[in-house]
């Protein structure tokens, strides 16, 4: 292995000319892929914001809970079996993007009573109005609850539901408000592509103790923004990573055409046929990895310029560049593979005889 | 001390037929030999060298090196016997076109498992003694084809070999360069080294001290050279 690779770097050196051209081409398409990701993932961000704030995809809530009080937002002490969401994670695995707890109950809020929602474990030091109860409440910028005045942080947008009648605030906050020690509400925000029905089904069968509701206006939201994204990134992802492969075999065929006599030689000074392997694969996989590498760094740059979608955030969250240079490289070991496997084990003699 | 008994070799024709290229033959190679082997195109000259040396296994027949029936090793023991046993010289040198001369010769060096000190140093050692000390970092397309040539003689010799098999050494020189290669497997063989040359030049074979005649793959004639008997 360490003789091919060291016959591998010295015919990268010699012959610097062909492989820049064959990086060029493995990080045009490196670059293309990773841009195309980013961009994606920036606007799956964006969308999943927008369908977080219509609504999940599908909501649990204890059993005895009936459809007015879902309606009011008035779930009230009927609490959820604890380690619910733990267990929802774990029967829909891949398919959930997030589980989020909740408790919502019917509160006094400033001399009228309304939904409170506890949500998130984050430290607010203040609350959320929904849109509708501002409007109601007039400018202000303390609100009554629970016998405190608490400091009004933001006004959430509207978006159309009962919701927007409500106070938000941390879900340790909102159970140290209201004395209740559990959640009465999960709601279920599921992967691009996942049909709720079927996870909802999946639930049931599970056996958990909750009744299933499907969220309504959340999920074909949920579908319709995100499968479109999903399927048109891995189409596109696909036919480059097929572009690279294919480019990586079509050089790593010509070289060993062109490379035949070389290889006779090396196996006649007394190369095994896996150094001759390496020597010929080492190449590509070096190609492939630069290529990858460089073509990934120039991709999530030109995105993070081009889509303010992309921010910081999802380019350092996912390791763009060493998953990418990672996957070229062994694009490239799998297509200079069966060429480099066939040059190893070819008769050197008639190569020696033409030569 | 190299013993072939008995090696036949067929191959399968382009247009369909079977061609006998060796039809056993049987040679006994002692340490020290200067052997040149002649014969027309297309005798089998350079099939029995290369089954010597390990690269295209008989159809019938054994091939002895030190003591070692080549073609009951395995791959990676046949490549091992190559490094350390036989030495290759072609027609073309065969040199590799990305590495440079000193590269080039410390090759069966490396592949032999040596240290990169102790292959540069055998190497440097060899390219000195054969007047290519200024061409050590030079690559093989800026060297002139007796140049090539020595650097293909010193690769051959790196790993010190039992015996080096030479397929038209002088094929594709000049007259001049043709006589300093032979000048240098006369010196190499005076120091004991084994050394079969293949050959379809008569002048050449003759200066050797024994010659091997092929015709149809067999062995006409094996007889002291001209060179042996008048000394």
């Amino acid at each position: 292995m360490r003789m091919g690779w060291w016959l591998a770097m010295r015919e990268l050196r010699a012959r610097a000319g062909r492989a820049v051209l064959a990086t060029a081409v493995v990080a045009t398409a490196a670059a293309l892929g990773t841009g195309l990701e980013l961009v994606a993932r920036g606007r799956e961000e964006a969308a999943n914001l927008r369908v977080d704030g219509v609504g999940p995809a599908l909501r649990l809530v204890a059993r005895g809970v009936g459809g007015s009080e879902l309606v009011r937002l008035d779930l009230g002490k009927q609490l959820l079996p604890p380690g619910t969401a733990s267990r929802v994670a774990g029967v829909l695995g891949k398919d959930l993007r997030e589980a989020r707890e909740r408790l919502v109950v019917q509160q006094d809020i400033s001399g009228r009573t309304g939904p409170i929602i506890g949500v998130g474990t984050g430290e607010r030091r203040g609350v959320e109005l929904g849109s509708a109860l501002a409007e109601a409440l007039g400018q202000r910028s303390t609100l009554d609850l629970g016998g405190g005045a608490r400091p009004v942080l933001v006004v959430r947008e509207a978006t159309g539901s009962s919701e927007d009648g409500a106070v938000f605030l941390s879900l340790p906050e909102a159970q140290a408000l209201t004395g209740l020690r559990g959640i009465n509400e999960i709601q279920v925000f599921l992967r691009a592509g996942v049909a709720p029905q079927a996870a909802g089904a999946r639930l049931e069968a599970a056996g958990l103790q909750v009744k299933v509701v499907p969220g309504g206006r959340g999920a074909p939201a949920d579908e319709e923004l995100q499968g479109a994204l999903a399927r048109g990134r891995r189409l596109a992802q696909g036919v480059l990573a097929l572009l690279v492969g294919l480019g990586l075999a079509v050089t790593a065929h010509l070289d060993a055409s062109e490379r035949r006599s070389e290889v006779a030689t090396l196996r006649a000074v007394g190369a095994t046929a896996g150094t001759v392997w390496w020597a010929l694969a080492a190449n590509s996989v070096v190609v492939g990895m630069v290529g990858g590498a460089a073509g990934a760094l120039s991709g999530a740059a030109l995105a993070a310029l081009h889509d303010p979608s992309v921010a910081p955030g999802i380019v350092a969250d996912w390791p763009v560049v060493p998953a990418v240079a990672a996957l070229c490289a062994l694009l490239g070991a799998l297509s200079a593979g069966p060429t480099a496997v066939a040059m190893a084990l070819r008769d050197p003699v008639p190569s020696l005889q033409e030569s | 001390m190299i013993e072939v008994s008995e090696v036949g070799r067929t191959f399968r024709a382009p247009g369909g037929g079977i061609v006998q290229a060796l039809d056993g033959v049987s040679l006994t190679i002692g340490q020290g030999e200067l052997l040149s082997v002649v014969g027309a195109s297309g005798s089998g000259k350079s099939t029995l060298l290369f089954t010597i040396g390990g690269l295209s296994a008989p159809t019938t027949g054994r091939v002895v090196i030190d003591g070692h029936s080549v073609y009951d090793l395995d791959q990676g023991q046949r490549a091992a016997l190559r490094r350390s046993s036989v030495g290759f010289v072609f027609q073309t040198f065969n040199l590799v076109p990305y590495l440079t001369t000193l590269e080039n010769v410390m090759l069966p060096s490396l592949l032999a498992g040596r240290s990169r000190t102790e292959a540069e140093a055998a190497a440097v050692r060899l390219l000195e003694r054969l007047g290519l000390g200024a061409r050590l970092r030079h690559r093989p397309a800026q060297l002139s084809v007796g140049e090539r040539q020595r650097a293909g003689i010193a690769r051959s010799l790196v790993n010190a070999p039992g015996v080096i098999l030479a397929d038209e050494p002088t094929g594709n020189l000049d007259a001049e360069s043709a006589a300093e290669v032979m000048r240098l497997f006369h010196q190499l063989n005076e120091e004991g080294q084994t050394i079969v040359i293949v050959t379809h030049d008569l002048d050449l074979a003759e200066q050797a001290l024994r010659v091997v005649r092929l015709r149809s793959g067999q062995i006409a004639e094996d007889r002291p050279s001209l060179r042996r008997l008048a000394s």
